[in-house]
């Protein structure tokens, strides 16, 4: 942990599709809901937390309508719950992710100026939960099965209370093989693996989904995938999975 | 030479088995009621205790007492 900068972005995905190339600001926010607890005597004003949690995120950035790039994510999305994975702090296994599930694209506003590239913006307000996590496995491309374990990613403890597991898959090649099975593992020993949960078989791209388990997370982390069917010389994956103890 | 201790997998597993006969090792996958006896010596204890594995032995007895047939169930 430490300081970062705009040229640690590892990626911003919406729904598994990566919008970071477009984008000039990302902001996201946290809120306690507080009630204001005021009474006759009081000197200060009181407030008591609710409760209740709050999350938005906004982003501004370049404009850019061709297929697939972020008018395409953005302005099919207005008012649609969608799976955010946030890369703040590099590319690599361990490194911190923001996950949000839910949060609905409330704004999407096209800016057009005189002697300026067009902008877009979004904002999103939660409609569900925000969770903060490692990355277990990067956003890299895989061609064949395999797994993580050899490096996997060390929480320093176990902890009691559950994950939300979080993957985004950009692109998918499957020649001939019929899916993906991609599940997230744990271990207090770094030596032998448990399935901790695992996604839905991977068919198309781009998709992002968020599991929640329950439980005893243990310490260690790590990511294990399989092509199913009969997978070609071609068959590729680019996906990235993140986990947030809760 | 004694048997090695069976165990029956609760939940997937993948692991680096117990080196036997000098043969070389792989990363080994064991699914759902696979029974297993190549476990690392050192998962045993923290698998067991987290119900991640049960001693083979102890579910075919609980098997008897609930009038299932006896023998090893594979």
């Amino acid at each position: 942990m430490g300081t970062h900068g705009s040229a640690d972005v590892a990626y911003v995905l919406i729904n598994g599709q990566d919008v970071r190339g477009y984008l000039t600001t990302i902001t996201d926010t946290r809120e306690a809901r507080l009630e204001e607890t005021t009474v006759l005597g009081d000197v200060y004003e009181q407030n008591a937390a609710t409760g209740l949690m709050k999350f938005e995120m906004s982003q501004e950035g370049f404009f850019d309508d061709a297929t697939g790039a972020i008018h395409d994510v953005l302005s099919a999305r207005l008012g649609s719950p969608s799976i955010i994975m946030l890369g703040y702090a590099g590319n690599v296994a361990a490194a911190p992710f923001v996950g949000a599930a839910g949060p609905l694209v409330e704004s999407y506003e096209r800016v057009v100026k005189v002697g300026e590239l067009h902008k877009a913006k979004a904002e999103y307000h939660a409609s569900g939960a925000a969770d903060e996590g490692a990355i277990v496995h990067a956003l890299v491309a895989r061609t064949a099965d395999g797994d993580t374990t050899a490096a996997s990613v060390d929480g320093g403890a176990s902890s009691a209370d559950g994950a939300a597991l979080y993957l985004s898959v950009t692109a998918l090649t499957l020649d001939g093989a019929t899916g993906v099975a991609i599940e997230v593992m744990d271990s207090a020993d770094n030596t032998t693996f448990v399935n901790l949960g695992s996604f839905t078989a991977v068919t198309a791209a781009a998709v992002a989904e968020r599991v929640v388990v329950a439980g005893t997370v243990n310490r260690y982390l790590a990511v294990a995938w399989d092509f199913t069917g009969t997978p070609g010389a071609g068959a590729s994956i680019t996906f990235t999975v993140g986990v947030a103890r809760l | 030479m004694a048997a090695k201790p069976r165990y029956r997998v609760l939940r997937s597993l993948m692991y680096t088995p117990a080196k036997m006969d000098g043969r070389p090792v792989h990363i080994r996958r064991a699914a759902i009621g696979e029974i297993v006896a190549d476990l690392p010596a050192s998962s045993i204890v923290w698998l067991t205790q987290q119900e991640i594995i049960e001693p083979a032995a102890a579910t075919r007895r609980s098997r008897n007492e609930e009038g299932e047939p006896d023998g090893d169930p594979r």
